[in-house]
């Protein structure tokens, strides 16, 4: 039970990347491995708002998918937009390099010592022999909600509908009279929004510092694999799959290869289910 | 009255002109064929109204307006709306998803989708279903839902019977027929199917190598004993 | 100085080997590998398991390297190069990581994040530090001549020119009756047993070898290599490599005017210029400094010959 709890809050902070991973490859058909170096944008931005400038935790929230947002939409306009139309290896290649560039100006910002949100402390909530700390229980509730409120923006909403129709057949959606690039920019900022709120969230439960980057990168990109690369819902249960997988791990082998689960559920995907649980199957292009 | 008129029109992709000089107009009401060889320029002259290909020389006007400036949503906007050949609906869309996002920015895009349902009565069947999992003809009759739903004046149709049976290709040709006739559109449509496209049409332009070589009526250019020759461009 | 010309010539040495294997695989192949560093240290770690456990001398963990290399590049390459690329760069990403994990934990048998430390050296005799790092730079500059050799070998081979078309659409390799899956594993396998021999020859010349040692920025340097010196061409990734590690260890010097700063921040700004000259270098000049010659009219030029998927 305490295991479902610790896997439950794990993939509540991996499910808003993996949602915004999804976003921007059904968008724009590339691996954006710049997700970890985006989250970790947001923590150290909800981190300078929280801590040092002494603001509660929830506006540092806001204000870190604020940050994300931009900076996510500023790396749409300066790097990737240019290189539409290249292999999707290059715009992989350059998403790396874009990450380690964000990992070391962030480096360079703040030095390499572990932070932490400034959170008044609460005592857990107990019921049932669980004990459960009060964050957590946020944790889980907030990124619920925004992954739910994503999820029907998509399915339900006008401008959801024109996401998907562009992410389906953007020369199509051209003819049809919708304004691309207007979707595609709000795409691209509601997916920062959601790396932002990652950031905030990872920050709760881990150590802020630059290091985040890749090791937040490989299990968010494990969690959309899993879930098909085609639906946020896949996503989000990519996420609970990678949360359960990274629990077992911890309790049944070693915490310590608990990096190595996000890699390993990869493989086991790929050797058994190409087009992950839910999706279409993706061959060779 | 004339809603669409071209003068001189050329036009290609960026490397040099595959049209070459087209005189043609549209009335409302009339269904206007383009038919010829392959490669003879009918699919780029139809994209070049509506945008998507590159208008190079000549005018190009509907009901006045110069279209020539104008990116295809404006065109869209002003009354030509084009109706692609392939990948023409969004396979991962619902049918009445498809529908509504065609009209996208629209006050009234219930009562459009109303108007479509009852113009192409079929769809209803399938309206709720994801546009990837119907066949090639329901396909085609939401692509050209979606095109209804901006309320064209001239409707630029390509080859809307590309990979469809003999009877579906009747039948297809049939509906674009009565639309010109009960909305009062004027429809330019490209097929492959020239004896099918000349029964049903008003008037037809043969175009070879991106010149016309032969318009008029469509009964009397069916009529005419070297057609099959002209359609195969022997006689240019 | 002399000594500081050697140890960097060593280095170079090693990164050009790195960034020849790469070359074979992405910019020969098109097969897009992020876990360069992975073989890279499993090689090193292999060679130095062999020879301090069980006192193999330095050949023979310079073999088992390669061989453990080569297998690690078999697995990876069977469990996706059937799929999109972008699979076999997330895996092999993700195998980096993993790699690294297991030499942090494994204290038994890698001395953790202490390190391991390897007495074993590739010299005949025992002849003073500045003789010992000659010979030791001979030996690499060895391993780089059999390299390079083997290279332009392939390249000019029909074998590099299936590869090639295999890179440029796999379909016509195919219709010629070439079973593609079978030339990107054995250039995939190749590619990885080299990276873990140069894993090898780094061992040997640190002689102690940590975690630390293998992470991303070692990745972004021969990358950086591969990509300045023109995906495909195999003398540019020599020359890309060589030009990569002289300015990397060059802007060493620039930190005494870099004062403000701590090392810290001179080490991360530097990874900043080094990823911004990356991105900037795709975007303004993917075909490298020495574009790759191109004298085969096998596939219509139609695409981006350097950079694809």
């Amino acid at each position: 039970m305490q295991m479902l709890v610790n896997a439950l809050a794990t993939a509540a902070i991996l499910a808003p990347a993996a949602v915004a991973f999804t976003l921007i490859f059904t968008l724009f058909r590339y691996a954006n491995f710049a997700a970890g170096g985006f989250v970790t944008v947001g923590a150290f931005a909800a981190w300078t708002l929280n801590a040092p400038l002494g603001l509660p935790l929830w506006a540092g929230g806001v204000g870190a998918m604020g940050v994300c947002a931009g900076a996510v939409a500023l790396s749409d306009r300066v790097v990737f937009r240019p290189l539409r139309g290249r292999g999707g290896g290059t715009l992989l290649l350059v998403s790396i390099a874009l990450s380690f560039v964000i990992e070391n100006i962030i480096r360079f910002g703040y030095g390499a010592q572990v932070k932490g949100f400034d959170l008044p402390l609460t005592g857990p909530l107990v019921f049932a022999g669980l004990r459960v700390p009060k964050e957590t229980l946020a944790v889980i509730a907030i990124s619920l909600v925004a992954t739910l409120a994503v999820g029907a923006l998509l399915a339900f909403t006008p401008i959801g509908r024109a996401v998907r129709a562009v992410a389906d057949n953007p020369s199509l959606a051209n003819v049809r009279g919708l304004p691309v690039p207007g979707v595609e920019a709000f795409g691209v900022i509601v997916a920062g929004a959601l790396f932002g709120l990652s950031g905030t969230l990872v920050g709760v439960d881990l150590a802020i510092d630059p290091n985040l980057n890749w090791a937040i990168a490989i299990p968010v990109i494990a969690a959309a694999i899993v879930g098909g690369l085609g639906s946020p819902l896949g996503a989000a249960i990519g996420a609970i799959v990678i949360g359960l997988a990274e629990e077992l791990t911890a309790a049944y082998f070693t915490p310590t290869y608990k990096g190595a689960v996000g890699f390993v559920v990869i493989a086991l995907v790929l050797l058994l289910r190409p087009q992950g649980l839910l999706g279409l199957k993706v061959d060779r292009k | 009255m004339t809603l669409l008129r071209l003068h001189n029109l050329r036009a290609g992709y960026g490397g040099g002109d595959i049209v070459h000089g087209v005189d043609l107009e549209v009335a409302p009401g009339e269904m206007v064929a383009l038919v010829g060889p392959n490669g003879a320029g009918k699919s780029t002259l139809l994209k070049s109204i509506a945008g998507v290909a590159n208008v190079t020389g000549g005018t190009l006007t509907l009901d006045g307006t110069d279209l020539v400036p104008l990116p295809p949503a404006g065109r869209a906007q002003a009354g030509a709306v084009f109706m692609p050949q392939e990948r023409n609906v969004f396979r991962t869309l619902t049918v009445a998803e498809n529908l509504q996002v065609s009209a996208w920015g629209r006050k009234d895009i219930a009562r459009r989708q109303e108007e479509v349902t009852t113009l192409l009565p079929t769809m209803s069947a399938y309206m709720h279903k994801r546009a990837g999992g119907l066949s090639g003809g329901q396909r085609q009759m939401v692509g050209l839902g979606m095109a209804l739903m901006a309320r064209p004046r001239v409707l630029l149709v390509d080859e809307p019977t590309a990979g469809l049976s003999p009877l579906l290709v009747g039948e297809m040709l049939d509906v674009l027929r009565q639309l010109a006739a009960v909305a009062a559109l004027g429809i330019l449509i490209v097929e492959q199917n020239a004896r099918a496209a000349l029964e049903r049409a008003d008037r037809a332009l043969v175009l070879v190598d991106g010149r016309v070589v032969r318009s008029g009526s469509a009964a009397a250019l069916a009529q005419e004993p070297d057609f099959g020759a002209l359609f195969f461009g022997e006689a240019a | 100085m002399d000594a500081y010309f050697v140890a960097i010539l060593t280095i170079a040495g090693i990164y050009v080997i790195l960034a020849l294997a790469l070359n074979l695989q992405f910019g020969l192949t098109g097969l897009v590998n992020f876990g360069v560093v992975g073989f890279f240290g499993l090689g090193a770690y292999a060679s130095g398991i062999t020879t301090e456990s069980f006192h193999a001398p330095f050949l023979g963990g310079l073999a088992v390297a390669m061989a453990t290399g080569a297998i690690a590049g078999a697995l990876l390459a069977l469990m996706c190069l059937r799929l999109s690329g972008d699979f076999l760069a997330i895996v092999t990403l993700g195998f980096a990581e993993t790699i690294r994990l297991i030499f942090n934990n494994e204290d038994w048998l890698t001395g953790g994040p202490k390190g391991l430390l390897i007495m074993t050296r590739p010299v005949f005799a025992d002849l003073g530090r500045a003789a010992n790092a000659w010979m030791v730079l001979g030996v690499v500059l060895l391993g780089v001549a059999l390299t390079l050799a083997l290279m332009l070998r392939l390249a000019g081979t029909p074998y590099g020119r299936v590869l090639r078309a295999i890179r440029e659409d796999e379909l016509v390799p195919a219709t010629l009756g070439k079973d593609v899956f079978v030339y990107r594993l054995q250039s995939f396998v190749i590619g990885s047993m080299l990276m873990a021999g140069a894993g090898s020859l780094y061992a040997h010349y640190v002689q102690t070898i940590t975690p630390d040692n293998f992470t991303t920025p070692v990745a972004i340097l021969v990358w950086m290599s591969v990509i300045v010196g023109g995906p495909g061409n195999t003398v540019g990734a020599v020359v890309g490599a060589l030009a990569v590690v002289t300015i990397y260890e060059g802007s060493r010097f620039l930190s005494p005017w870099l004062g403000f700063l701590d090392a810290e921040q001179v080490s991360a700004l530097r990874f900043v210029v080094i990823g911004t000259a990356l991105i900037l270098v795709i975007r303004f000049r993917p075909e490298g400094l020495l574009p790759e010659p191109r004298h085969r009219p096998v596939v219509p030029a139609t695409s981006r010959p350097a950079l694809k998927g």
